[in-house]
């Protein structure tokens, strides 16, 4: 094979120039170990790597290992140096900004520790949906479709516009086959239970016209979502004064 | 009752509905006991500002400009609720984190192991048992706002030391499997005297179910036979966590 001279430009393309290694030394080294842990995560590194690993964000280009296992060493151990305030690993050598996000990793421990799921609305019943629908919403544009993915205890995890599912009197088959993939592909993304589909409609609409308008886009929801194991709760049409549901129109739900 | 397979394999929350399936049959019938009031929709707790502030600090140190990085955590704690979500979502690369630069996520994975091993740290001077307040808080850390279910088995020495903490089984939004001849196969390979099993509900409840207590009695059992114990069961909910064994129901 020929041999041919590696440009130093291209950092990311490591497949492109038929070598194995795109680069050697400091820089390459560090950067295989970013794709390592973007690959398999931390949990396999030891000890002495990820501290090493953490240096790099305070420490250009220099090899961190030597500075990470000699903290390690005069500290004790891994969560000695991070329990260490940034003055005393400042002192021990550390550069100042790696001393500070070394010193930050405490709070990073007590954040994850702390609830902050707790103001997540419940919309498992008609009251918490139209207040729900009637407050957060109420600021949205109109018209617009939103989706709320839902856990399994009925409180939402997200609220998004859910965009190409406007209800027209002849939606294409394939922009609703697109609606209802996108739906559960973020229902699959976000790990919800279920689904309630929202349209809020302007003023002077008709709920009940948009909801026959809509049902194409809900019958095809309706079949594809229990496949994947996600309940579609309900349909709901939401104008200013009046609003129409899906599950309370159908026969059979 | 519960349906057990040939091979052992449980469920560890109720069979039905369906995996991962939502009970339809719940929605928009009054709430129960307990869920009566709409929680507040707006509204930011105390704890929410200091996830903003840590995230912020992380994108920082990970090369962002300051006013960036405050308006990137303001909007990544805003979409996935918690700095753990955030995390969590980078390591799976899964929504809008998987578009933060390669040297921020980067960061933020190796931020989060290090807070993991920061807790596990805390526990592993004494026995574990003593440590009630690390423990939880270790777990937590680790399980709370995982949005599927998973089996952890901390497995202990004489002394209640802990000598190795395994996911033993991951599930899907209501369950997960267990498999009781593996865990006390793993048991004997380290050499464990005791275990504790733990167990998360994403639903943040920590009421153990039918099936829960069912699947606890089959692993205490199983374990009896070559003399092993099974010290305690916690479940990791929201916002607590709850010992089977000081609920007395072992």
């Amino acid at each position: 094979m020929a041999k041919t001279k590696m440009s130093p430009t291209p950092a990311s393309s490591v497949q492109e120039g038929g070598s194995v290694f795109a680069s050697t030394g400091p820089a390459g080294h560090r950067k295989r170990m970013r794709q390592r842990v973007l690959a398999h995560g931390a949990g396999g590194l030891a000890d002495y790597e990820l501290l090493e690993m953490l240096l790099f964000y305070g420490v250009p280009r220099r090899d961190t290992k030597p500075l990470a296992k000699s903290l390690i060493n005069q500290f004790g151990s891994f969560s000695a140096v991070l329990d260490s305030t940034a003055a005393v690993l400042q002192g021990a050598g550390v550069p100042r900004g790696a001393a500070a996000l070394c010193a930050q990793l405490p709070d990073v421990a007590a954040c994850l520790v702390r609830d902050g799921g707790r103001h997540r609305a419940y919309l498992g019943d008609w009251d918490g949906l139209l207040q729900y629908c009637h407050t957060v919403l109420r600021a949205v544009e109109r018209p617009q479709m939103r989706m709320l993915l839902l856990d399994s205890r009925n409180t939402l995890l997200v609220d998004e516009p859910l965009a190409g599912a406007i209800p027209t009197s002849r939606a294409g088959e394939e922009r609703i086959r697109h609606a209802v993939a996108h739906v559960l592909q973020r229902a699959l993304e976000v790990q919800a239970c279920a689904v309630v589909s929202v349209y809020l409609a302007e003023p002077e609409q008709d709920v009940q016209t948009l909801l026959q308008n809509c049902a194409p886009f809900v019958a095809g929801l309706r079949k594809s979502a229990p496949l994947l194991a996600v309940s579609l709760h309900d349909h709901l049409v939401v104008g200013v004064r009046a609003w129409a549901s899906a599950r309370q129109m159908a026969t059979e739900w | 009752m519960g349906k057990c397979a040939p091979d052992g394999n449980r469920v560890v929350s109720r069979p039905h509905p369906p995996p991962g399936m939502a009970d339809g049959a719940v929605f928009f019938t009054r709430p129960q006991e307990g869920l009566a009031q709409v929680p507040p929709l707006v509204g930011a707790e105390p704890g929410e500002w200091d996830n903003r502030q840590c995230l912020a600090a992380l994108l920082g140190a990970a090369g962002m400009a300051h006013a960036q990085a405050c308006e990137k955590a303001e909007a990544l704690v805003g979409e996935y609720a918690t700095l753990s979500a955030v995390l969590a979502a980078v390591v799976q690369q899964e929504g809008s984190a998987r578009l933060l630069p390669e040297a921020a996520r980067v960061l933020l994975i190796l931020a989060r192991e290090g807070a993991f091993r920061l807790h596990r740290a805390r526990l592993q001077r004494e026995s574990v048992l003593c440590e009630r307040p690390a423990l939880n808080a270790y777990l937590s850390a680790l399980m709370a706002h995982e949005k599927t279910e998973q089996m952890r088995v901390l497995f202990l020495d004489g002394a209640n030391r802990l000598v190795a903490d395994e996911v033993m089984g991951r599930g899907t939004v209501d369950h997960a499997p267990v498999y009781p001849r593996e865990i006390v196969r793993r048991a004997l390979v380290l050499q464990a005297s005791s275990f504790v099993l733990v167990h998360n509900h994403p639903s943040g409840e920590v009421q153990p179910s039918a099936e829960d207590m069912c699947m606890t009695g089959q692993i205490i059992a199983a374990a009896r036979v070559v003399g092993l114990c099974m010290a305690d069961h916690l479940i990791v909910g929201r916002e607590q966590v709850l010992s089977m064994k000081e609920a007395g129901l072992l």
